[in-house]
């Protein structure tokens, strides 16, 4: 009995040595099997996706059988690769890549060890980016390009091997580092090929740059670019000296649309002394910049409130019935009565803060001061002393009455009456003097579409037509805009025939044209600057089309007066529009004094080239049923064409060029008056050398590079947009200037 | 408004009976596509939305007034509520400019990688114009290759 223990102790003592000398079997380890009956682990499998990319991490798993081939459980796993810089393995069986290699990761349990190999490789390349994607050469010449690998996530891949090729190699070669030269005349491909993926430049290969085959212009040539010339252009180089005018313009219809370019130059010179825009007048006292800047764009959150309320209004008065035929007839009660007594006071909202639509009415008494013939004046009973007189309210409301009113219904049409009192009331209020508005500057008063809707859908508004004028206050009670009388009161008659406009406008479009909208804030405050300008051609006896230079403004004291007080607004905010043409534009969404500068030249400009009875021409504006750009195309053509040329004429009117008259101003002579408000002309360039001009052109934006090519040595133009082809929408005009 | 939450529950009770719905009308009224204008004068604006022969006045928080007001021009998708003959907004996604395709995002900048985060997923801006790069954090419209460029681009909403 006692041998038998022996034995089986021993046997055991086998059995559990057997156990304990695991057999090697591939990725797996395998138990002799343990006695019949009972489950052990026997068997330890791991598993690893086979390539891991440098970076990225992944699970290993480890499996257990017993005896019987069944899975159990491993219990407690211990992790382990053979090369950490090639992965590393974490508690979790998380293998982490590290470099490119292989390994083996490891798995050991219940006295088992298992190991599966991994392959870690470098992150694939997904694209190749050749820089610069297009570009132009002269034979013989050469051109570095950059190739840049990127992962599918556009991270840059580097040390990535990067292969170059021409497609064309009688045309181009290029070399093992991207260095391409430039053989003979063509186009060919150059191609960067790393892992499979290929990026792509295209040479232009011009036969040279010489004076015999360079564009050559004579003075006052204008030349369209090609899309292959705005990439490389070779120029002048005759037996004289010329100088050029490149002009970029951006031909998309949408302000907001940005785009940037590149110029370069070679060979090119800066101009000379003396040259066009180098002109210094002979300056003396004429135009002066108004102190205080006239703001008709007011702060921004307030417009913000304004946009919520206005459009439900607009909306909901569009449901009203219509007249079906002229006379228009009373629509709503109004506050005005029909034939108010002089020296009565009658209420008027004249919140004129918050939302003008919604705001609840603050009633402010209005002493009736005179009754014209189509001009109520009325006075805040709530002004700050010391401003105007009742003489002096008299005195503008009959300006209007006289002078205003006749001029704007003549050019734009006749007014609305819905109050049915057959007159425009002019309220002076502080309340305008109350609206925020910047250090500084004024504003010169405005007309509330609101008050031409009636109160169950506008609650604020005053059931009539009328405009809100500011008022002096020489002791600064509201604040210190508007101390100064005179300043205050040289803007009165200009802003009425500026507001009149805007009443006229959206009265005739919601009551009598049936418009869907109102129009476009663009081309409506545009319409409104030629009021003012008309308001100048009547007061100062000169005419549209006179090509009025400083000659003609400072010939008298009246013409410099009249100028002073009804053109210098408008001069000076197309000077502004001068300064900053490329980031700027005649249809611009966003309302600043620079695109009302650009919008009255444009205007003023598109009705000089259409000619006929101008009066027609604005007629034709304001008794339209479409707006914005599709009103301005069906009266003066394409907007494009019209800003594009004008764009010409900023840089090539009046300077002896002979150009056609599409690219003149007929009516301003600005190269003349501009210099008296921005010497010596305000017109933004640049000078094109050899360093690259960095460009950002709006929608209807300009840019103007200015350059010389001296003689017998042509230059070269190249252009490009974040080192490829320049957009098609892009136009480049070029003009030879001397 | 009280369309507009009705109308789902007739068509899934309709569903029962019918096969294949069609989607609710008074859902669809809610998105409008088209083009914004921005109309009236300074001191009083409208924002319209165009498309085709039909002008939609479109009411906003001041934010999304704001940001519309910088898409004039743009083709926009529109998604709010329809109230009477304007409509509420309360989201937006530009479209097109132009009659070019355009990406509605915020740019980001991830080192030396510049990502538009769409609604639809980080696109990665290949050789974005040196004025992008400018704008991280502001919500843009792009348009052109994003991979290769060139670039248009206008704003939207500005960085905070």
């Amino acid at each position: 009995m006692k041998n038998a223990r022996i034995r089986l102790v021993a046997v055991s003592i086998f059995l559990t040595a057997l156990a304990c000398a695991p057999e090697h079997r591939g990725n797996t380890f395998t138990e002799p099997p343990p006695p019949k009956g009972a489950s052990v682990l026997t068997t330890l499998g791991v598993s690893v996706p086979g390539t891991v990319v440098v970076g990225q991490s992944t699970t290993a798993t480890v499996t257990g059988a017993d005896q019987f081939g069944t899975t159990i459980a491993t219990g407690p796993v211990v992790w382990s690769t053979l090369s950490a810089a090639v992965a590393t393995v974490n508690g979790n069986g998380v293998v982490t890549a590290v470099a490119p290699g292989q390994t083996q990761v490891v798995a050991t349990a219940n006295g088992l060890s298992a190991q599966a190999a991994v392959t870690v490789v470098q992150v694939p390349v997904a694209t190749v980016g050749v820089t610069p994607v297009t570009f132009s050469l002269v034979v013989g010449t050469t051109q570095q390009l950059t190739a840049v690998t990127r992962d599918a996530a556009s991270n840059v891949l580097t040390g990535r091997i990067v292969t170059w090729a021409a497609s064309d190699q009688s045309k181009a070669t290029v070399d093992a580092n991207g260095l391409v030269t430039a053989v003979a005349a063509g186009t060919t491909n150059i191609t960067a090929t790393s892992e499979g993926k290929t990026g792509a430049a295209q040479v232009v290969v011009t036969s040279s740059c010489t004076s015999a085959n360079a564009l050559q212009l004579g003075v006052g040539g204008m030349h369209t670019l090609t899309a292959t010339e705005k990439a490389f252009l070779c120029l002048g180089g005759g037996a004289s000296a010329s100088e050029y005018a490149l002009i970029p313009f951006n031909s998309t219809n949408v302000a907001a649309s940005t785009t940037q370019i590149q110029i370069t130059g070679t060979n090119t010179s800066g101009i000379q002394p003396g040259s066009l825009f180098s002109i210094q007048t002979n300056r003396m006292t004429g135009l002066r910049q108004n102190k205080r800047p006239l703001v008709k764009s007011f702060e921004w959150s307030f417009r913000e409130r304004e946009r919520r309320d206005l459009a439900s209004a607009f909306a909901s008065v569009r449901r009203l019935p219509r007249p079906t035929s002229a006379p228009l007839g009373p629509r709503f009660l109004t506050n005005i009565p029909a034939s108010p007594t002089v020296g009565t006071v009658v209420q008027i909202n004249g919140n004129l803060s918050g939302n003008a639509c919604t705001a609840p009415k603050v009633l402010r008494g209005a002493t009736v001061i005179a009754v014209l013939n189509k001009t109520i004046v009325l006075s805040d009973v709530t002004s700050p002393a010391g401003g105007y007189t009742n003489q002096e309210m008299i005195d503008f409301g009959t300006a209007f009455d006289t002078l205003g009113y006749g001029l704007d219904t003549l050019n734009f049409g006749t007014p609305t009456d819905i109050d049915a009192n057959g007159h425009v009331a002019i309220l002076f209020t502080p309340s305008v003097n109350s609206i925020p508005a910047p250090p500084g500057a004024v504003v010169g008063g405005l007309f509330a579409g609101r008050d031409l809707e009636p109160v169950g859908v506008c609650v604020a508004s005053n059931e009539g037509e009328m405009f809100y004028m500011p008022v002096p206050d020489p002791n600064q009670t509201i604040n210190g805009n508007y101390a100064v009388e005179s300043e205050v009161a040289s803007h009165v008659l200009p802003t009425l025939v500026h507001e009149f406009q805007h009443l006229i406008n959206a009265g005739r479009r919601q009551f009598i044209n049936n418009a869907p909208t109102a129009e476009e804030i663009w081309l409506n405050e545009g319409l409104s600057h030629i009021a003012e300008e008309l308001l100048y051609y009547r007061m100062s006896g000169n005419t549209p089309g006179s090509n009025i230079d400083s000659v003609l403004i400072r010939s008298s004291q009246a013409q410099l007066d009249a100028a002073n007080a009804y053109q210098v607004d408008n001069l000076v905010r197309a000077g502004l529009y001068m300064r900053a043409p490329e980031t700027n534009s005649p249809f611009g969404q966003v309302d600043l004094l620079e695109m009302r500068g650009a919008i009255w030249q444009l205007l003023r400009y598109s009705a000089d080239r259409k000619g006929g009875v101008e009066t027609n021409t604005w007629k034709a504006l304001v008794n339209s049923t479409t707006s914005g750009q599709a009103n301005f195309n069906a009266v003066f053509g394409n907007i494009i064409t019209n800003a594009r040329d004008m764009a010409v004429a900023q840089v090539a009117d009046d300077a002896g060029l002979g150009l056609a008259a599409n690219f003149t101003n007929p009516s301003w002579n600005f190269r003349s008056v501009m210099p008296l408000l921005f010497p010596p002309y305000p017109l933004l360039t640049h000078t094109l050398l050899s360093a690259p001009v960095n460009i950002t052109l709006y929608g209807g934006g300009a840019a103007y590079l200015r350059f010389g090519v001296a003689a017998n040595t042509p230059a070269i133009i190249s252009g490009n947009a974040s080192g490829q082809a320049v957009p098609s929408a892009i136009d480049f005009i070029l003009l030879r200037t001397q | 408004m009280l369309l507009g939450i009705l109308a789902p529950l007739m068509t899934a009770a309709l569903g029962c009976t019918h096969p294949a719905p069609k989607p609710s009308v008074a859902i669809e009224a809610d998105s409008l596509t088209g083009i914004v204008s921005i109309t009236g004068t300074s001191f009083e604006q409208q924002l319209v939305l165009r498309s085709g022969n039909t002008a939609t006045l479109l009411s906003a928080a001041p934010s999304d007034s704001a940001a519309l007001s910088r898409l004039g021009g743009v083709e926009v998708l529109i998604v709010g509520r329809r109230d009477r003959n304007h409509l509420s907004v309360e989201h937006f996604t530009a479209l097109s400019v132009a009659g070019v395709p355009v990406v509605d995002g915020v740019v980001r900048n991830y080192g030396d990688r510049i990502v538009l985060e769409t609604t639809r997923g980080p696109l990665p801006l290949g050789n974005p114009p040196a004025g992008l790069r400018a704008l991280t954090g502001a919500r843009v419209w792009i348009g052109g290759p994003l991979n290769t460029g060139p670039n248009t681009y206008g704003m939207i909403v500005p960085a905070q």
